[in-house]
């Protein structure tokens, strides 16, 4: 599904409020969410009856109008995507997560209209303390573990020669004698050249030669008994400077091969994942690919392929990137090109150019039409490449000050795509018609930003404002200056004279308009024809300005003062306004956002108030004026000292329109004698409303050694209309879902960790009889080997639905991960399931398995 | 008989000051550049030319000069102190069997502490200003007796106590906190590029290996090309 595809499925969602389909998203949101981090999201789609075509999620920072979109990956049935630690922020995050059935339908989380109350996580500061006690690695004969620390030097730390130093803390391994420490460096006894105390053991060893070292300790306690073997692998260089100069680097090659079996339909589906950074002294680099079988040359691209490296003032990234300018230019969109900003803290420069869509050919039809004069064929299904260009110039760094200018340029290439195709050739009594909606575009995005920050940054001021332009059909070029004529609306004299209002401009030495092509390509496609609408008098004033229908304005002020996060946007983003680096952004709203997290008690309580009012219908063009409006309160309480963490979030959405009792649409149908057969009312009058709560208590109960973490989830959603007094035969699909889920996570002394999850997820709809019910039960344990080494999976679901679907499915999994020689990591799975479905009474056994292969470096 | 006794009053002098000798050591230094000088509890002045591996006393007095840094680890944890610059302190740590009870006396300068979460004992940064408390983070610790004190958290919680008005703060990551000397206290967010930075640019944490290629040119001249890789 394209681009397009996805704004559709989205406004049917956001109609319907609700997309009624064959599966379950089951999702759990995750507990412990960190300010900066990467959030993981984790779901599972039941999918018993229809298969899944395609998962996404959507998110954006709390109070955003856009989501970004990412595709969820799909391991052994398990979707999962991670959310970028620059959408982590203190205001929270909102996600959706989106799945697409083969049968068309959709399944969402949120169930009850996702896309106007999203998910929503408040977000903890960062807490993550590094744990700096290494323990020992023991070599691979045994022995007794010890509680020895290594001081110095770290596995793997490049140290200059003059700093080399050997130490070894006993201060937890009291029981040592003494007179049994071996201290080898590189196979050679170093104990000549070590001081060996009840505390500690150190060692200065001179004139190390530059490269890799290895200092190996042996010991016994008093009993005779011998330790682990402690190794440490060093590096050492000449000179301290030459330590900060190494080159370093980390990467992984991941390959995949995955064999999905739903329903007796088999799906193959290889990839190879590969990813390497590194730093040399000021350089830092990196660089991404990811191939997968999926890749078609007929669809958009899967695969990615990105490189790039980062200076103090210059960073430079290729291939596939997704640059963030502005919200109204260019945000979350996928250009394979170029990325450049130039960082000079005074004057920057951020350039971004490439390709956001690939040359699909499509299709043509068969047989052809007849049409008057001859034949016509038919192309669809194809769409047009398209070139982005965007370039933003900014003043000053953003620590207080500010101040950007853009300009985004993004057209369709309209000889990408060839109208003749298949071998059949356009002639005298042949012609091939261009079918579908997707025109060749060119958009133009004009923006400016300014942001002011002060008291370290406890005060920002942000503000954007954009103007743009979109011709939706660039296949014809441009006008000609015989066309601009009567171009305007309203002025159909042929006089030489373009008229606007009060305004009448002599077309007499006017440039020609195919002149600007390059820039933009003017004709009666554009979008808006006039970027500023005069009043019924013909006149401009102050108010068309500010009502200019391709503009879009957004103002933010954050203060921080008093354990008080306060936000307050004002947006406005006209109908007409349109960037194709930003298709998501929703056009045609205005309305502000109000929202406040308190911290309370040294960020133990946080109390997050929200309140976001919008309409929509600016310029009065539409049947009615919808608004809606939504209030968030949420609670999140992190007491520690071993008491349980809550969450509990609340969330009231409304959604009216304008319309009343006398905007109903009544058509009386007779028969040819005047009798009244019936009479058919269509009510669009709307006023719903949709709550939902959600509560999550987290708990680390220590019993017999074992350490169970128990999380319970209890979440409700119900949408009803306010409107009580409906015409005859109206339907509204009032609906309400409850999910309770309760699990235990058990980590045991030794070396086993056992997952058990019990849910049940209940969702009842006005237009459907029966409820859908389902319930699941997850059971899973893994058991270490060999330090780590290999890890085994066994594991069991069980789901049943009852209601509008009605199934069985049992699902035995096992597993494991193998680390070998360092480098080297081995994943495999095997699933059964069985699924009885009554409603068609087939059964299904269905084998999957997927093994996954790792090289780190 | 007498000689005996006195052999064994020696023997019995010497096996306690071992112990009690022994009892105080509680860190090390692992770095130690450019000016940088200790002085023993028990002496008058500071010596320098300190070198890495050098045992730190109870009561041990550092200092640093203008191009001076030192990095000292404690025993029991593996706590981290970096001490860049022109800062002047006093380490003391009182021990148990368990843990080591650590207490940074700080008359100046700046610090970076990795402090590993306390098991039994406490860790604790002091200046002329307050009295900063921590249970396991990362933080930059700046010092001056005119000015007050910051701290700058990347991790975790200090609890940032005023000597002269008694107010406490919390610093978490990401904030900023500030005591002054007239009482003074405030958390706000990091403003970014304040914080100190660190002079090495090494991640201690994560393992690394080395390859090393030779060449050898027409001349047979050998040269060594090292990719150290994590």
């Amino acid at each position: 599904m394209g681009k397009n595809g996805i704004r559709v499925s989205i406004f049917l969602l956001l109609i319907s409020g609700f997309a009624w389909g064959q599966a379950k998203v089951l999702h759990s949101p995750p507990r412990n969410v960190f300010m900066n981090s990467p959030i993981k999201i984790e779901a599972l789609i039941e999918e018993s009856i229809v298969q899944v075509e395609r998962v996404r999620a959507f998110y954006r920072e709390a109070g955003q109008n856009a989501f970004i979109e990412e595709e969820m990956a799909e391991y052994m049935g398990v979707y999962t995507c991670n959310i970028p630690a620059e959408y982590v922020t203190e205001e929270g995050v909102e996600y959706l997560i989106m799945a697409e059935l083969s049968d068309g339908s959709m399944a969402a989380f949120p169930e009850v209209d996702p896309y106007n109350v999203p998910m929503f996580l408040a977000v903890k500061q960062s807490s993550d303390v590094r744990q700096q006690t290494v323990r020992e690695r023991s070599d691979i004969q045994g022995g007794i573990r010890s509680d020895i620390i290594i001081l110095s030097p770290e596995e793997g730390e490049v140290v200059a020669a003059e700093e080399v130093v050997l130490a070894f803390s006993l201060f937890n391994t009291p029981d040592v004698s003494l007179e049994t420490i071996q201290l080898d460096l590189d196979g050679i006894s170093v104990l000549n050249q070590t001081e060996i105390s009840e505390d500690m053991i150190i060692s200065r060893p001179k004139n190390l030669s530059s490269g890799m070292h290895t200092a190996k300790l042996n010991m016994k306690n008093q009993y005779g008994d011998p330790y682990s073997t402690i190794i440490v692998n060093f590096t050492v260089v000449k000179t301290i400077a030459e330590s900060q100069r190494i080159f370093k680097y980390t990467g992984r090659v991941t390959a995949e091969a995955n064999s999905e079996q739903v329903r007796g339909i088999r799906q193959n589906i290889n990839s190879l994942r590969a990813n390497a950074s590194g730093s040399y002294d000021w350089l830092k680099f990196n660089a991404k690919t990811f191939i997968s079988s999926q890749e078609e040359p007929d669809k958009q691209p899967r695969n990615r392929l990105t490189a790039g490296f980062k200076t103090s003032i210059f960073d430079l990234t290729m291939g596939d990137v997704n640059p963030r300018f502005s919200e109204f230019a260019l945000r979350g969109k996928r250009v394979r090109g170029v990325d450049a900003n130039l960082k000079l803290k005074y004057f920057n420069t951020h350039i971004v150019y490439g390709k956001t869509m690939r040359a699909i050919q499509g299709t043509i039809s068969d047989e052809p039409d007849s049409v008057a004069g001859g034949f016509q064929y038919d192309r669809s299904g194809y769409t047009y490449s398209q070139n982005l260009l965007a370039i933003r110039p900014y003043f000053g760094s953003g620590q207080n000050f500010q101040f950007g200018l853009s300009v985004l340029k993004a057209i369709d290439d309209t000889l990408s795509v060839k109208k003749e195709y298949g071998g059949i050739q356009e002639a005298s009594d042949v012609s091939i018609a261009m079918e579908g909606s997707k025109k060749p575009q060119d958009n133009i995005v004009l923006g400016t930003d300014l942001a002011i920050a002060f008291d370290s940054k406890r005060f920002v001021w942000k503000s954007d404002a954009a103007i743009s332009l979109l011709n939706r059909d660039i296949s014809n070029g441009p006008l000609t200056l015989d066309d601009l004529d009567t171009f305007l609306p309203g002025d159909s004299l042929r006089d030489s004279t373009l008229s606007l209002g009060d305004m009448n401009i002599s077309l007499e030495g006017f440039p020609d308009p195919g002149d600007f092509a390059r820039f933009f390509i003017i004709n009666e496609n554009i979008k808006p024809l006039m970027p500023i609408v005069p009043d019924t008098n013909n006149a401009i004033g102050m108010k068309e300005f500010l009502n200019m229908p391709s503009t879009a304005f957004k103002t933010t002020l954050k203060l921080n003062y008093f354990n008080n996060f306060f936000v307050v946007r004002y947006q406005r983003v006209g109908p007409e306004f349109s960037s194709l680096g930003n298709p998501y952004l929703r056009s045609d709203i205005q309305g502000f956002n109000i929202s406040d997290k308190i911290r309370l008690f040294s960020n133990k309580l946080s109390v997050t108030l929200a309140y976001d009012q919008k309409r929509d219908n600016l310029s009065q063009d539409k049947n009615a004026t919808t608004t809606t409006t939504s209030f968030n309160a949420g609670l999140a309480l992190y007491p520690g000292g071993g008491l349980p963490t809550i969450n509990f979030n609340t969330m009231h959405y409304g959604r009216e329109n304008d319309l009343g009792l006398d905007d109903i649409d009544t058509t009386f149908n007779y028969d040819p004698d005047s009798v009244l057969l019936s009479t058919v009312y269509k009510d669009l009058r709307e006023s719903n409303s949709t709550i939902r709560q959600d509560f999550r208590i987290s708990h680390i109960v220590e019993v017999a050694d074992i350490k169970n973490t128990i999380n319970i989830t209890y979440a409700n959603s119900d949408r009803g209309d306010r409107i009580t007094a409906r015409v005859p035969g109206y339907q509204f699909n009032e609906t309400s879902t409850s999910m309770l889920a309760f699990g235990i996570n058990s980590n045991f002394s030794f070396p086993l960790k056992t997952n058990i999850k019990f849910s049940t997820n209940t969702t009842k709809s006005t237009l459907v009889e029966n409820p859908y019910e389902l319930f699941t039960m997850m059971l899973r344990g893994t058991y270490d080997f060999f330090d780590g080494k290999l890890v085994s999976e066994l594991g069991y679901n069980l789901t049943n639905g009852s209601g509008m679907i009605d199934f069985t499915k049992n699902n035995v999994y096992t597993g494991g991960m193998y680390r070998f020689l360092e480098m080297h990591q081995l994943r495999w799975r095997l699933r059964y399931s069985l699924l009885n479905d009554r409603l068609s009474g087939d059964t299904f056994n269905d084998l999957s398995f997927m093994v996954n292969y790792t090289l780190l470096f | 008989m007498k000689k005996l006794h006195l052999l064994i009053v020696i023997i019995f002098l010497l096996i306690l000051s071992t112990q009690a000798w022994s009892a105080d050591k509680i860190a090390l230094t692992l770095k130690a550049r450019g000016d940088t000088r200790l002085k023993r509890a028990d002496d008058e002045k500071f010596k320098s030319n300190i070198k890495p591996g050098t045992s730190l006393f109870n009561e041990d007095h550092l200092k640093t000069g203008k191009d001076g840094y030192a990095v000292l680890v404690f025993l029991d944890d593996k706590s981290q102190i970096k001490i860049r610059e022109n800062s002047e302190m006093v380490i003391a740590g009182t021990r148990t069997t368990e843990a080591i009870s650590k207490r940074i006396s700080m008359q100046f300068g700046t610090l970076k502490a990795e402090v590993s979460p306390q098991r039994k004992g406490e860790f604790i940064i002091a200046t002329p200003t307050s009295v900063a408390s921590v249970k396991g983070t990362v933080f930059w610790f700046i010092s001056d007796p005119v000015m007050g004190d910051q701290i700058f958290g990347e991790s975790g919680t200090v609890s940032l106590t005023n000597n002269e008005s008694g107010a406490v703060v919390v610093v978490g990551a990401n904030e900023t906190g500030t005591s002054t000397p007239d009482g003074q206290v405030n958390v706000e967010v990091t403003e970014e590029g304040a914080a100190p930075v660190d002079e090495e640019d090494e991640d201690d944490a994560e393992t690394s290996n080395l390859l090393r290629i030779q060449f050898q040119d027409p001349q047979g001249n050998i040269k060594d090309i090292k990719i150290e890789y994590k």
